[in-house]
Order: C-alpha cells, then structure tokens, then sequence
C-alpha cells in the first residue's frame, strides 16, 4: 500500500479541514480568529538597535541651529551621562512628497517614501538605558521575562504558513540581551522567535536541521513512508488520538519544508536590479527576506540592523550618515515592493529604535570627540508605514529642542495597543493566564492612538 | 554553602520588580496570608532558617501538598489540583482532595522522602492502567478526569533525549560534575547539562524547555514539524541512530528483533517484522532504519 492509500484509507482521508482540526489539537500555530475585524493580517519591524537620534533624522529643530552651544534654556534632562550645551544637527533637513514633511538629507530614498508614513514624533519610554528599553519595545516591560510582541502575535492569531516559522528575527550578531528579546517567555515555547543570524550566508545553513547531510530526497522518502507505515499500525493498534495522529501529520509538513523553506530565505532567487536597490549589507539582504517571508504569510518578521548597537553614536552623531546610507535604500525598497504588490495594506512597517538621543552634546568621561548624544527616552521618533496607518501624516511633537515629547506624547505600550488593535486584537483581551493572573503585551496601560490609523 | 552577612538588613520593596521605585520598608518575616494576626518580625540571623521552618512546620500542610501534587503531576501529567503553583481563589479545585491530604500526610510522617513517596504512588492500580481507551468511560469523562485510564504524555526533552542514548546504547550513566553543553561530546543525561539563561540550547527549546528566567509550574507539550525536522535531519539522531543499528547483528530478522526488544521493549508482530525486513532489502541502510524507530510515535509517547 502507498502512502497515499494509507492515507486516504487508515486516516479516513484528510481534507484539509481535517488536517486543520488534528493539528489544531496540539498546534497552537494553526491560524485563529481575531478579535475583530483586522486592518492588517502581519508586522515587520526595522530595528535600528543602539538608538537613532530623532533631531538628525526625522524630527528637525530649528531652534537647536539657533541656540547651538548654549544652554538648554529649561536645563537638561537626566539621561545615562552627563550631558553639555546644545548640539546642531549637521545635517540639513528637507520637504519630501506632497505632504512636505521634513527628513534629513541622510535619508533621501526613505524621505522619498514619507508620503507612505506615519511620523511619530512623540514618542517616550521610562530609561535611558539600552536594555530595560529593547525590552520595552519589544516586550512591553522593562524586566526580564515577558512574552515578546512576535509572541503574543503568533500565540494570538498563530500563522498562516505552518511550512515557516511564524516569527522570525534576523540579525546580524545579535543585539544587546539578544534572545530575551524575541523570547516567549511563559507563552508556550512554540511561539518564540525563529533567531536567524544574518552573517551567514549560505541559505541552507540559516535553518537549523533543513537538510539531511547524509542522505537524499528519494532515500528520505522511503523511510519517512516507512515510519507513517509503522505510526499507521500503532495508531490503529492504540485507537483514535489526536496527538499521535499530529505527530504523523507533522512529519510530511516538516518534509515539505525542507524544500520550501530554504526557498523563502534564498534571495539569489530575486532579480539582480532587486538585489542591488537591497544593497549587498546584511540589513539590506534581511530586509530583502523579510519581504519574501511576508509573501509567504510569515506572521511577523523582525529585522535588527546590526550586530550589538551600532546607532549608539556617544562620541560623534556625524557616524550616523554612513549607519543611515546603509538603512535608507533597503528601507526604501521594502516599502516600495511591498506597496506594488499591495502587500503593504495589510502588512504593519514599524521603524525605529530603542529610544532616542539627547539635543544636547555628550560630556562624560567616556566620548573621545565632544560631538555625540547621549541615549534620550524622553522622546523620540517612530516611524510606520502600511496596516491602515495614516499616510503622509505626522502626529506629536517634541520640545523646541527636540529633547522631550510634549505635544500627544505617545508611550510604547500605546504603540503596541495601535499595533494590536490593526492586527483585530483588542489589548486588553489578549491575555495569557499565569503565576496567578491575567498578563498582556500592554501591562496595564495603552490606549490605541486612534488618530494615527484610518 | 550559604552564610549570613554580619548585619542582615531589611530592604524596601520594589515595586513592580522595579528597584528604581522602592515602596517601604519590608521587615523579615512570614507572609501575612498564612500567619496569625500577632506576625512577629524573624528575630535570628537572617531569619532564613526561621523562614525554612515556618515553610517545613508539620503543621503547615500547604508545602507537603504542593510537593505531593508536584510528584503526582511528574507521573500523570497533571496533577490532582491542575494549577500545581496556585492553590488559592484563582487556582483549580482538587480532582481528589482526600488522596491529596492523603500522600500529603504520609508524605510528612515518612520523613519526607520522595522515594517513598514515589513508591506509594507507582505501586497504585492508577499508575499501574495502560492508555487504552474505553467508550464507556469516555462517554462519563471524557477528560480522563478521574483517571479510568493512563494519559499519554509526550516525552519531555530530558526524557526523550536520555532514551535515545540509552537505547543507543551510548549513554554516560556517571553523574555529570561540570554541567557541559549540548554538544557532539556530551553522553551524560540531560539533567547534567549546561543551561543558559542567556541563549537556551536550540533542542531543549524546540522540544517545550521552560524559559529559565521565568518560573514554571510544567511543562507546555507542542506538536510541531521543526520537531520532525530534528528527528529526520538533526547530526545528533544520525549519531545515534547509527550507534542503535551497531549494538545488534545477525540475520535481519535477529536483528530487528533485537533493536524492537531495546527500543521498545516488545518483539515486532509479523507485518512489522516483514516490512523491516523488506526495508533493509532494498536500502541496505540499518541507521536509517535505526531512525525510524527511535523516531516512532511508540517511542516518544508513554502507553
């Protein structure tokens, strides 16, 4: 008998309705319903780690030209180090699109973009420091030991593609704290990020256990046919059970995988004049596989810039112009793909860091030239595209000097709520039960920004 | 080795975990929910061994049964109260509360010892039942509540590992000293092993090992294909795998049987001895052969 008969006889013939409902018994990654409604079916999220500084970026202060070596007027905010007079951006800020919204010059491709965006310019979080901030972003709580978005998204909605994972992180290196930041914490381990590292290339190696070293697709054919055949006499010997019948279905999915996976992550398959607007650098070529990932209804795929915290520019902000000409085209491109594909209606774009830098110029101890900013959670930008975002538009403003949200200030877990809520879940109800209560992404604060979404 | 400071001092509360926001002060003593109204502060030391002692006060039956139920919950794959780490408002009502105070009581008369206690559970006619299923008890519980029947439970990382060595025949059985990572040079059980809270090792997160920063009151079973895929592709199966095939020789019909009798502890019924033998036949590959056992369901699930 083939295994086809076998199928079709001993399992009763799986449909896939069926084999939906077997392997929703065990795997929690079969899609579920929503809330509500959802304005965008997944998220990708640029993360530029270190902590890019809004007044050289996207949020530029006039004044901070004007009042260049002075004093702050109302006197600097405690941040992680001692910081000095004000500091001019040197870089010059110009309107793109029609909606004339002012980008620095060190982002001209992503500015050509802007009126695709949604431009926070209010942003704020609780540290100044780099690590209770990535894991704010990412998970909502400044300690140790949540879920991270990714997380509650798959363990939320699971994922449409059950051959890839359904969160995937890409980084060159790692970041600061690394895992934690993709971690499922007490959500089941199921729905921890995919950690796929940037720096190697070699597309087959980027997946743990994809291929079989040691033997070939016919002869890994036969003895996958021979283990369903023995499952198959077990199973009938034990009598209907889902778990064991999952674990036969997983089999065949996993094989299918080794073909198809490997395929998602392989951008040689992409046209060289698409390459090449991707640019050769290891964000450029994640955020290439974050497109074909999101074809393949990935449900969230995360991509850190680079290894450590390169924004991180206490000594010299000038080092921004070569972070940002290696951000802007790949940022630029995945955006345009994803709007000629209408990909980006239903996708979610979040663009930014952990936090922002200081106005004024950093004077510890620790910076060698005095021309650098110091980490700012006072307020900062983020920047979003796609997923029933507004376009074109900015919402909330900084202080004169851009050292402090004050205008429709926007916390972090408001920023998740808004995400949430795109995505058809209500904030307050995705809540996983444990050590005694109900916990959520948001804590227990966030309110959906209703003004930055369509 | 644990010692005291000189000068043990009360600290403030963090609020929300947070040190950056300290409440008050929070003197050193027992919790106020399990105590008399006259809470007196821990006068000795540290007041840990004060601490110990109020934890491990015979009268105190919360600790033997939360262990008991612990014990139960490693065997049956949940426990006679389901929530193992809430016993409050909020938790599950005990399925068996009588057997519950039950080992409880002879858990603490026995001196506290876990192998008795062990022994008293895995010598019950409960322990004892297979998985098989009945419709007559389905149809009153289905859930399996009152345990007519054995539930099957997937072998836990640490379980399944082992018994792939063992059966393989290549298992350290010496207890670990330095724990050592999971790699190619490690054939000491899993319990052994080195555990970062940094970055988990890649197999024991794939197969369900709980977050070490968080606690864990069990253990979350998945069923997923990356699973498949380490069964199927993973260096450390195709180890072992072959090493399983090595430990028997012989005409293939001894020596599938003899690989049945180690892998799962039964000879193989006529129509799996034939289609072993016929797979040998045509492949001539007994690691592959080896594979598909160890990566049976018979073998990753309890009967």
């Amino acid at each position: 008998m083939t295994r086809r008969d076998l199928l079709s006889t001993i399992g009763g013939g799986f449909g896939l309705v069926g084999l939906q409902s077997v392997m929703g018994a065990e795997n929690p990654l079969t899609p579920k319903p929503s809330h509500f409604a959802p304005k965008a079916k997944r998220v990708i999220y640029l993360f530029l780690n270190g902590g890019p500084s809004q007044v050289d970026t996207f949020d530029p202060k006039p004044m901070l030209t004007k009042h260049h070596g002075t004093p702050m007027p109302t006197g600097n905010l405690k941040t992680e180090r001692k910081t000095g007079n004000l500091l001019r951006s040197p870089f010059e800020f110009k309107r793109y699109g029609k909606s004339g919204i002012e980008v620095s010059e060190i982002f001209p491709k992503l500015g050509s973009m802007v009126d695709d965006l949604t431009v926070i310019r209010s942003m704020y979080t609780e540290r100044p420091n780099h690590e209770p901030s990535l894991l704010m972003l990412n998970t909502g709580d400044k300690l140790v030991g949540r879920p991270s978005m990714g997380s509650w998204l798959t363990y939320g909605l699971g994922t449409e593609n059950q051959n890839l994972p359904g969160y995937i992180v890409l980084c060159p290196g790692f970041p600061v704290i690394g895992p934690q930041l993709w971690a499922s914490s007490f959500l089941p381990a199921v729905h921890q990020g995919t950690y796929i590292s940037l720096e190697e290339k070699e597309t087959k190696k980027l997946i743990a256990n994809i291929r079989n070293e040691h033997q070939g697709p016919e002869q890994q054919r036969k003895e996958l046919d021979l283990l369903e055949k023995l499952n198959r006499m077990h199973l009938a010997k034990e009598g209907k059970d889902t778990q064991l019948e999952s674990a036969i279905q997983s089999a065949e999915i996993a094989y299918r995988m080794q073909t198809e996976a490997p395929d998602a992550f392989d951008i040689t398959k992409e046209p060289e004049a698409v390459r090449e607007r991707y640019g050769s650098h290891d964000f450029g070529r994640g955020c290439l596989m974050a497109r074909r990932l999101i074809e393949r209804g990935v449900r969230m795929v995360q991509v850190y810039f680079g290894n450590f915290q390169p924004w991180d520019n206490h000594d010299d902000i000038e080092l921004h112009r070569p972070l940002a000409a290696q951000a802007d085209g790949p940022i630029a491109s995945l955006l345009q793909d994803l709007k000629a594909s209408g990909l980006l209606e239903e996708t979610v774009v979040l663009i930014g860091g952990e936090f922002g830098r200081t106005p004024a110029v950093e004077v510890g101890g620790l910076v060698k030239v005095q021309n650098g900013r110091d980490h700012n959670n006072h307020g900062f930008t983020y920047l979003v595209a796609g997923g029933g975002f507004k376009k074109g538009f900015t919402y909330g403003a900084t202080d004169d000097f851009g050292f402090q949200s004050v205008e429709k200030k926007v916390h972090v877990h408001d920023l998740h709520a808004t995400v949430l809520n795109q995505l058809g879940l209500d904030h307050t109800k995705l809540t996983h039960f444990y050590s005694g209560r109900n916990f959520r992404l948001t804590d227990v604060a966030g309110t959906v920004v209703k003004d930055i979404i369509v | 080795m644990i010692s005291d400071r000189d000068k043990p001092a009360d600290v403030k509360i963090s609020i929300r975990g947070d040190r950056n926001n300290q409440g008050e002060i929070a003197p050193r003593r027992f919790l106020a929910i399990l105590s008399l109204e006259n809470r007196k502060p821990f006068s000795k030391g540290s007041g840990r061994e004060e601490l110990a002692e109020a934890i491990a006060d015979p009268s105190n039956p919360l600790t033997a049964r939360v262990f008991v139920n612990r014990v139960w919950q490693h065997h049956f794959g949940v426990g006679i109260v389901a929530t193992a780490s809430n016993f409050g408002q909020l938790g599950e009502r005990p399925t068996h509360p009588e057997l519950l105070d039950y080992l409880a009581g002879t858990f603490v008369q026995d001196g506290w010892s876990v192998k008795k206690l062990h022994r008293e559970i895995m010598l019950s006619d409960t322990y004892q039942r297979s998985t098989e299923d009945s419709a007559a008890n389905a149809a009153k519980d289905g859930a399996n509540q009152y345990l007519w029947r054995f539930n099957r439970n997937r072998l836990d990382v640490e379980a399944l590992r082992d018994s792939i060595l063992f059966v393989s025949g290549t298992l350290d059985t010496k207890p670990g000293e330095k724990p050592l990572r999971f790699d190619e040079k490690n054939y000491k059980r899993t319990v052994y092993g080195f555990i970062s809270r940094r970055k988990m090792d890649g197999t024991l997160a794939l197969f369900d090992f709980p977050n070490p920063n968080n606690t864990s009151e069990s253990r979350i079973i998945t069923n997923v294909p990356l699973q498949r895929l380490w069964f199927m592709n993973s260096d450390f199966v195709e180890k072992q795998a072959k090493a399983l095939a090595d430990r028997f020789s012989g005409d293939p019909k001894d020596r599938i049987t003899a690989m049945y009798r180690a892998v799962f502890h039964r000879v193989p019924d006529p129509t799996e001895l034939t289609s072993g033998i016929q797979y040998i036949e045509e492949s001539k590959d007994w690691a592959s052969y080896a594979r598909v056992l160890l990566s049976s369901n018979e073998f990753l699930f309890t009967d």
